[in-house]
């Protein structure tokens, strides 16, 4: 399995690089400029910053010098938030998106499971119709209509929980975003789990458990709950990669310094080196949760062999 | 229940529907239970804080790069300059100068610095710190957005438009310090509003230790608390990005005694919903957005709601290099042909004013000396006499506009207008800022629709953005002798009266007779504050020096 890690680490390497370097084209083939503002610049003045930027040296040197730059980490100044490095924004909201991500998808994965599941065992009941019909309208309802409503539940109405903002991760600060972002994932999962058991106790080893006289809650939690988290497995690396980059709806509705609101504001004012930073960022997440999700399959699932 | 394949036949099995039914049930309290505990846990507002939601978050608080309501907010709080504005008439006051004497031919102004004045570590603060700063502003690789504020200033212009670092010399640019505590300013013209723009951040002194940390090439030096040494009011404690900043009253401040905040908590909230919601929840107590589609609710049943002029003209302007719009009478057709009552009041519905002119209404000491017709039949016979009769064989044409809801449903609206009244068809199109402005500057449009607030109390401010030389304002490809011989008649005027009249001329000529830009409507300025905030006054630049503001009642007793 360690060579197995090492093998798909190394492998990311070039992918890194390629993300890197279409994104760096990329960015600067959309049309408008860093320096662009509401009122416009004086030529001196917009002439001096493509100098400190290094904007008039040809586009093969910039990128060779921003490639040897982000090998050392360095992705540079931001352009929109000029008294702060790319590197510190990240650092500064990517725990932020983390904590509010990972929460969420516990919550997710905790509710999702067990809604799933009372569904399964009880297939075709009202109770299994009526998760199924509660899914379907949870995962239709977008975060951009949910938060509000949310806000206005809870917060304006109810007076439970703040309107907004951060607060340093207060709890009470957490649970609107957490549950917000979490809800749709609930959905996903629910259906994945159940969808995942009824597949499992198809199983002639499920067949066996029961002739032993095994009663349905030592069948289901003790041989096919495992089975059945497999395919949730695979959905969860990639779901929390996405969900760490932040959600822009949930982080603007709820005021959270996380980088979903960095990633819209970064590149509609085209600050060339923050889109840069948090793209690269979200690269390297995506891989790494997808070698952590291969490698907890392997754990799951005995008959999986990681080559 | 499920049901397995196999020969076995099925029996119900209830007890793992019931248990994870139990579970989900006791998730579900335990969140509930959690909730409740936390909302009592709610953290009260401590008293003499001031929590303001802003909209964007600041980029950047050097006094060069400070731009935008908020950082404005922020920068005045933390800098002051040789004078303040007064928070109700915006008249310039005494800032870090006690007095000014301005010479009777008015072109030079002899500022006397307060004694003893200290920044915010103690050390002292001198004239030779405002020259430093000056220079720095100037000097061109440092980006000074409105480094263009200084060129009344003898020599200023040549000097931040030198090419190079070696074809400048401060020592000719009329801003010396004489002694510790003497500032003097030398104009090139008489210029009434310049006092004024002194209180403007790109005027601000950076302290040494500051000016310091930029010359190793510490970018950061501005944005944190350890090191960034000011000279305001207050002082920063805590900038978190898109999370909050924290101002705290600086004891070092020469009038420390008549601040009464001592914490101002500055969110950025970018959704306008968020804000209203942040303040109707007391959160905030004071917000500077609302959205859109309560706006008119929020003006008929709130007092607590203030709506004030301002000195911004949103209007269209035209590429005066392309096509049809070459002629001044299909540019003067289509400013006729507009309704602007119908596009201020049921349109933008911020409680806008119409605009027949370009300068706004409510400028001291200024009139236009010509007013908008709209006159439908007169336009029509315009366009007729331009070769369009009854918009025939008019080229297709596109208005820009950013991407904005209201600036949306304006230009529809002019399109709508245009479309009945004249025949012709000018399609709306969006687009994200920076490709709009690649768009003006290549001067690759028909029309556009843009917005501008005065950045000073003076006709100038909207005028000399047209001038033949302004290329990087201009944006119209619009060029007349006449209209720049006229600013520059104002420019020599020292007579205030002559001077408005100068302005007035060149600016009948500008809209009224070459009609480059056709006014729609004067903005207003939005900002909810609640009961207990004193010293908080509408005006018509939106300016709020924090200095003056303080709590009472009910919110000062928190």
């Amino acid at each position: 399995m360690f060579r197995y890690t090492l093998k798909r680490l190394l492998s990311a390497v070039p992918l890194v690089f390629i993300v890197l370097t279409l994104s760096f084209f990329l960015v600067r083939l959309a049309p408008g400029s860093p320096f662009q503002r509401d009122a416009e610049l004086p030529a001196e003045v917009k002439a001096s910053l493509q100098e400190t930027y290094g904007f008039d040296k040809p586009i093969a040197e910039q990128y060779v010098r921003y490639l040897g730059a982000a090998v050392r980490g360095d992705f540079g100044h931001s352009f929109m938030y000029k008294d702060k490095s790319v590197a510190s924004i990240i650092a500064e909201a990517l725990p932020v998106s983390a904590k509010i991500g990972v929460l969420a998808m516990i919550f997710a994965t905790i509710a999702g499971v067990a809604v799933g599941l009372s569904a399964a065992v009880r297939q075709n009941s009202f109770l299994d119709h009526f998760i199924m019909t509660a899914i379907m309208a949870g995962k239709s309802i977008p975060p951009m209509v949910l938060a509000p409503l949310f806000v206005g539940l809870f917060a304006l109405t109810l007076h439970w929980l703040p309107v907004a903002g951060w607060e340093d991760g207060a709890a009470r600060n957490l649970v609107g975003p957490v549950i917000c972002l979490g809800l749709y994932d609930v959905a996903a999962i629910a259906r994945l789990s159940r969808a995942s058991l009824l597949e499992v106790v198809r199983n002639r080893y499920i067949t066996t458990a029961r002739a032993k006289g095994l009663s349905e809650w030592h069948v289901i939690m003790g041989h096919a709950l495992r089975e059945t988290l497999c395919p949730l497995v695979t959905y969860l690396g990639p779901a929390l990669s996405s969900i760490l980059i932040g959600t822009v709806v949930v982080e603007q509705v709820f005021n959270i310094p996380g980088l979903g609101r960095y990633l819209v504001a970064a590149a509609t004012n085209r600050d060339y080196t923050l889109t840069l930073g948090i793209t690269t960022v979200a690269c390297l997440l995506v891989i790494a949760f997808n070698v952590v999700s291969d490698l907890a399959l392997a754990v799951l699932d005995p008959r999986i062999r990681l080559t | 229940m499920i049901k397995s394949h196999g020969c076995q036949p099925t029996t119900p099995h209830s007890t793992f529907a019931s248990a994870s039914a139990t579970f989900v049930a006791l998730c579900a309290t335990a969140l509930t239970v959690s909730t409740a505990k936390v909302a009592i846990a709610a953290p009260s507002t401590d008293a003499d804080t001031l929590k303001i939601a802003g909209s964007k978050e600041i980029e950047s608080l050097d006094p060069a790069l400070v731009d935008g309501a908020d950082a404005n907010l922020v920068a005045q709080g933390l800098y002051e300059g040789l004078v303040v504005s007064d928070p109700k008439t915006l008249e310039p006051r005494p800032g870090a100068a006690e007095s000014w004497k301005l010479s009777p031919n008015g072109l030079t102004l002899t500022f006397k610095l307060r004694a003893g004045q200290k920044w915010s570590d103690g050390k002292p603060l001198t004239a030779a710190d405002f020259v430093a700063s000056w220079e720095r502003a100037l000097s061109a690789e440092n980006g000074a957005y409105y480094a263009s504020f200084f060129d009344d200033v003898v020599g200023a212009e040549a000097f931040r438009k030198a090419k190079t670092a070696k074809d400048r010399d401060f020592a000719k640019v009329g801003m010396k310090a004489e002694g510790e505590g003497t500032l003097k300013v030398t104009l090139a013209r008489p210029a009434p509003y310049f006092l004024g723009l002194l209180s403007q951040p790109v005027f601000a002194p950076i302290a040494p230790s500051v000016r310091a940390a930029l010359a190793k090439g510490n970018k950061g030096v501005f944005s944190s608390p350890d090191s960034l040494v000011t000279n305001g009011p207050f002082r920063l404690a805590e900038w978190k990005l898109k999370d909050h900043l924290t101002l705290v009253k600086n004891e070092s401040y020469h009038d420390a005694k008549s601040v009464a905040l001592s914490k101002i908590v500055v969110m950025p909230v970018e959704d306008s919903k968020t804000a209203l919601n942040l303040y109707e929840a007391g959160e905030v107590q004071w917000i500077r957005r609302v959205p859109l589609a309560q706006i008119a609710s929020l003006r008929a049943s709130r007092k607590d709601f203030h709506v004030e002029r301002m000195l911004n003209t949103v209007y269209l302007r035209f590429n005066t290099t392309r096509g049809a719009f070459k002629d001044a009478r299909v540019r003067r057709a289509i400013a006729m042909a507009l309704d602007r009552k119908i596009i201020a009041d049921k349109v933008a519905r911020e409680g806008q004013e119409p605009a027949y002119t370009f300068v706004t209404t409510g400028l001291p000491g200024y009139s236009s000396s010509f007013k908008i017709e709209e006159n439908v039949e007169k336009a029509r016979a315009l366009l007729a006499e331009a070769g369009f009769p009854g918009g025939k064989g008019f080229p297709p044409t596109q208005a820009l506009f950013i991407s904005d809801e209201q600036s949306k449903n304006v230009i529809t609206a002019v399109s709508v207008m245009l479309k009945k009244n004249l025949g012709i068809d000018i399609g709306p199109r969006n687009l994200e800022r920076g490709v709009y402005y690649d768009a003006l500057d290549a001067l690759n449009y028909d029309i556009a629709r843009s917005s501008y607030t005065a950045k000073f109390l003076d006709a100038k401010s909207f005028l000399d953005k047209f001038t033949s030389d302004n290329t990087y304002n201009n944006l119209t490809g619009y060029k007349n002798p006449a209209f720049d011989a006229l600013l520059e008649k104002a420019d020599g005027e020292s007579d205030p009266a002559k001077r408005n009249a100068h302005f007035a001329a060149a600016e009948k000529v500008l809209v009224g007779e070459d009609a480059v830009l056709v006014p729609l409507y004067f903005n207003t300025s939005i900002n909810m504050w609640k009961d207990g905030v004193a010293g908080l006054h509408t005006n018509v630049l939106d300016v709020h020096p924090l200095k003056a503001i303080r709590l009472t009642g009910a919110l000062a007793k928190k």
